[in-house]
């Protein structure tokens, strides 16, 4: 069971933008690296585009799963897991990383901050503890509050788009994906075959 | 001397065996056919030394340049006093130790060290002070930097090395827990050993390179060093001189750097053609290949002894004029030109003998012979065509004893059927048979011939197969033996692979009516080719042979249209992907990263034949057959 990234975002209106973001690309291979990290960056700000404030979801896309956390106050997490990994874990990961971010940096400095200007740390150690669920995460601490009914659940990226709308599309108008990593992505898509990482 | 167009394609065969000679000649130009003795030497090489020079020059042709002995330098070694050494071996701090501790024990009379890639300064130091207390200094003749880290397999084919290849394999690329420092050593390697070749080859390249992939790693840090080197005055290794005066290719060479991932079918297809299956089946590298041959039953008074295998090796040299003409041809054809070799070679040997008992010489000696003074000429010409002959003979032996060990495998593992498919795979023609009666057939193939049909199908499918198929297909071939491990990694790859776009269609391959194999089956051939699909190779373009055609002819395509662009020549660095050259190239060098093989290289050369004046070389950082390949994916998909 494996975490991938860890992101904090701010849905403004109409941009979502990124805030911090942590990765664990380590099982990937040297080369492949970059764009996978990118991707996820792609992909984790889409989903937080697609959800509504005050919602939490979950995203498959093939072996991986999103998962989304909207605040009410727009502030936005998103942690990439494998299927593998337990999703109440991941939700608490968020709630708790959240709580944080929002004591450790200024509420003014959401809608404008960047990962070069946010001043929180943290991110990495999370990710990296939070590798086990079980040291990270004891039953005890788990919320009980959180209710799993009101979890919204995709099976594909796709779901979270308009009618109409395309992936290829964002993926080329992406500010986030490199020339390289658009390019993996066409011609994957070329073969048929669903997204190329994500 | 004035050398045309054609000879201005160089061989990279010949430019290396120049340079060796050179060095053995105490580093001065090595004039042929130079009349008196050659000086005795000895000549003292680490394993990577021997791995240059085995494939290059002979025993003899070692003696002749007047090496007595040869050794080991990590050997006991005796003191010949009055004999200069010439040493060839890679500046490692053992090779180094071991140098100075000869100097220290004054073994020979005076020393000629060459180092097969540069030295550094602190190490060059440390044999000056070596020599310095041991009161050698003037026995120390000459220091040179021979930068020939590399291997030349053909005239047109280069290996990186064969020692410590693990450090440069595919796997040592491609595995996830590669930290940078150790990605930065493996790249270095790779480009020490290709700048060597291009200082050896004498000529500075355009280099073209896909992104995103260890191919470009490699085509910035040589640029970088090429850049570098020409720039500085002094040491400059592309002076007038070394390129190769007199060539009348006013063109510089491309070099396209490819990534072993964009093909990894290529790697893991069963093959038709000759060297590419002696590589594939048989014991076989550097040029040598090693047969296990049962001897037959034994017959002694206890009773018939169990068969017996004697082990035979065989060089497949340049000299070897059969291997030279049919190394790339198709297997059929290859047995077939065997078996016309034989009978010519008997219908010589028959006008020898008819001519002997002629002269009632009948089995007398050629002391004999000479004597007489009737019909000498006739008899004369017979016999001094015997050396002919008797090579002739050798080499048909040769080509008998490996021929029949690789058909032994085509018709025990029915390699016939597996190329047929795979190449209909490859090409996406419809298949008349199911994958899954394939691997499930028990007399077709190895585990190891299963798991590779399958990794072709999965890795060229369109659409990967559903979960449901999958589970199916692996459980026939884990019922079939294989171990399932490739497919894990194979899995990863395809997803994040850049699949440029399908391979070009190979055409079908279809079996031709039996009039060749007939005619072979019918003269008593001791190839039995009965239940061979006698297959035509159509020729078609494997993915790297496409890249090359696309950036030698500057056809524009949007596989390669922004690989980017280097030329180590240009005063600044030029980062754009827009060539500034338009003219096709007339030579390039493919080199893959990660690893290539015979097949790759067949296809290039093949494509190579029908151009006029164009020349191409091969080189990878290892070479390696399928199960080499199949073994390293196994590792990669261990997690």
């Amino acid at each position: 069971m494996k975490l991938y990234s860890l992101s904090v975002f701010y849905k403004g209106e109409p941009k979502v933008v990124l805030l911090k973001a942590a990765y664990d690309v380590s099982s990937f291979s040297f080369f492949q690296r970059s764009s996978v990290q990118e991707f996820m960056t792609f992909t984790s700000q889409l989903i937080v585009e697609r959800s509504a404030k005050g919602s939490r979801a979950s995203v498959k896309e093939q072996e991986y799963l999103c998962h989304v956390y909207v605040r009410n106050d727009s502030l936005a997490g998103v942690v990439i897991a494998d299927s593998e990994y337990p999703s109440r874990v991941a939700f608490t990961l968020l709630e708790k990383v959240l709580d944080e971010f929002s004591k450790q940096v200024d509420r003014i400095d959401w809608p404008v901050g960047s990962p070069a200007t946010i001043q929180y740390t943290a991110l990495d150690a999370h990710l990296s503890r939070y590798q086990n669920p079980r040291e990270a995460d004891p039953m005890t601490k788990v919320q009980a509050e959180l209710d799993e009914t009101k979890i919204i659940l995709h099976n594909t990226m796709e779901s979270l788009l308009e009618r109409g709308e395309k992936l290829d599309d964002l993926v080329s108008k992406s500010e986030v994906l490199g020339t390289q990593s658009k390019a993996f992505y066409k011609t994957a898509r070329k073969q048929n075959s669903c997204c190329a990482i994500m | 001397m004035v050398r045309g167009k054609m000879a201005a394609a160089a061989s990279i065969r010949e430019r290396q065996t120049v340079a060796l000679k050179r060095m053995l000649n105490f580093n001065v130009p090595h004039v042929k056919n130079s009349t008196g003795e050659p000086v005795w030497k000895v000549l003292i090489y680490d394993r990577f030394g021997q791995d240059i020079i085995s494939p290059l020059l002979s025993v003899k042709e070692l003696r002749d340049m007047g090496i007595t002995l040869h050794l080991l330098l990590h050997s006991d070694r005796d003191p010949i006093p009055d004999v200069p050494a010439v040493y060839f071996v890679m500046p490692t701090e053992e090779n180094i130790d071991r140098m100075c501790q000869d100097l220290r024990n004054q073994l020979y009379e005076s020393y000629y060290l060459n180092f097969i890639s540069a030295i550094s300064r602190s190490k060059l130091e440390d044999i000056a002070n070596a020599a310095l207390a041991a009161s050698a200094v003037t026995q120390v003749a000459k220091v040179f930097d021979q930068y020939l880290n590399f291997i030349t397999l053909e005239d047109d084919m280069f290996v990186l090395c064969n020692q410590n290849k693990e450090l440069i394999s595919y796997r040592a690329i491609n595995r996830p827990d590669i930290t940078d420092t150790e990605m930065e050593t493996v790249m270095d390697t790779i480009v020490d050993s290709l700048f060597c070749f291009f200082v050896t080859l004498g000529a500075v390249p355009i280099i073209r390179c896909s992104r995103g992939t260890a191919a470009e790693m490699v085509a910035v840090k040589l640029d970088k060093k090429l850049r570098e080197n020409l720039r500085d005055a002094r040491n400059s290794l592309f002076t007038g001189d070394t390129l190769g005066a007199g060539q009348f290719s006013f063109q510089r060479p491309l070099l396209v750097l490819v990534d072993r991932n964009i093909d990894l079918a290529t790697p893991l297809h069963h093959t038709w053609t000759y060297q590419a299956l002696v590589h594939d089946v048989l014991d076989f590298h550097l040029n040598r290949v090693n047969l296990e041959e049962s001897s037959g039953v034994e017959n002694s008074p206890a009773g018939a002894r169990p068969k017996r295998k004697s082990k035979k090796s065989y060089d497949l040299t340049p000299v070897d004029k059969f291997w030279q003409k049919h190394k790339g041809s198709p297997f059929p054809e290859v047995a077939e030109s065997v078996q016309q070799e034989l009978e010519s070679y008997r219908a010589q040997e028959d006008e020898v003998k008819r001519l002997k008992s002629i002269m009632g010489l009948e089995g007398e000696d050629e002391g004999a012979i000479s004597m007489l003074s009737d019909n000498t000429a006739k008899l004369t010409s017979a016999v001094s065509s015997l050396p002919e002959l008797l090579e002739k003979k050798r080499l048909i032996d040769l080509h008998t004893n490996v021929a029949t060990a690789v058909l032994e495998h085509i018709k025990a593992r029915k390699l016939d059927v597996y190329f047929e498919y795979e190449e209909k795979i490859m090409s996406k023609t419809t298949l008349d048979k199911s994958l899954l009666d394939i691997i499930s057939d028990p007399d077709a193939g190895t585990p190891e011939d299963k798991m590779r049909l399958f990794l072709i199908y999965y890795i060229s499918t369109q659409q990967v197969p559903s979960e449901a198929d999958l589970e199916q297909y692996k459980k026939a071939l884990t019922d079939a033996g294989c171990n399932l491990t490739p497919l894990q990694y194979i899995k990863q790859w395809k997803a994040f692979a850049k699949m440029a776009s399908a391979p070009t269609s190979y055409g079908s391959t279809t079996a031709k009516p039996m009039g060749l194999l007939s005619r072979v089956m019918n003269t008593g051939s001791q190839f039995v080719m009965e239940g061979v699909k006698n297959l035509v190779l159509k020729q078609q373009n494997l993915p790297v042979t496409r890249i090359l055609d696309n950036l030698m002819e500057m056809k524009s395509n949007p596989e390669t249209d922004d690989y980017r662009y280097f030329d180590p020549k240009m005063l600044r660095g030029n980062d754009s992907s827009v060539p500034r050259n338009k003219n096709p190239f007339q030579e390039a060098i493919v080199f893959v990263v990660g690893g290539g093989n015979y097949i790759e290289y067949q296809n290039l050369v093949d494509y190579i034949k029908g151009k006029q004046g164009k020349h191409i070389l091969y080189g990878c950082s290892e070479l390696f057959n399928a199960t080499q390949f199949i073994k390293q994916l196994s590792q990669l998909g261990q997690k």
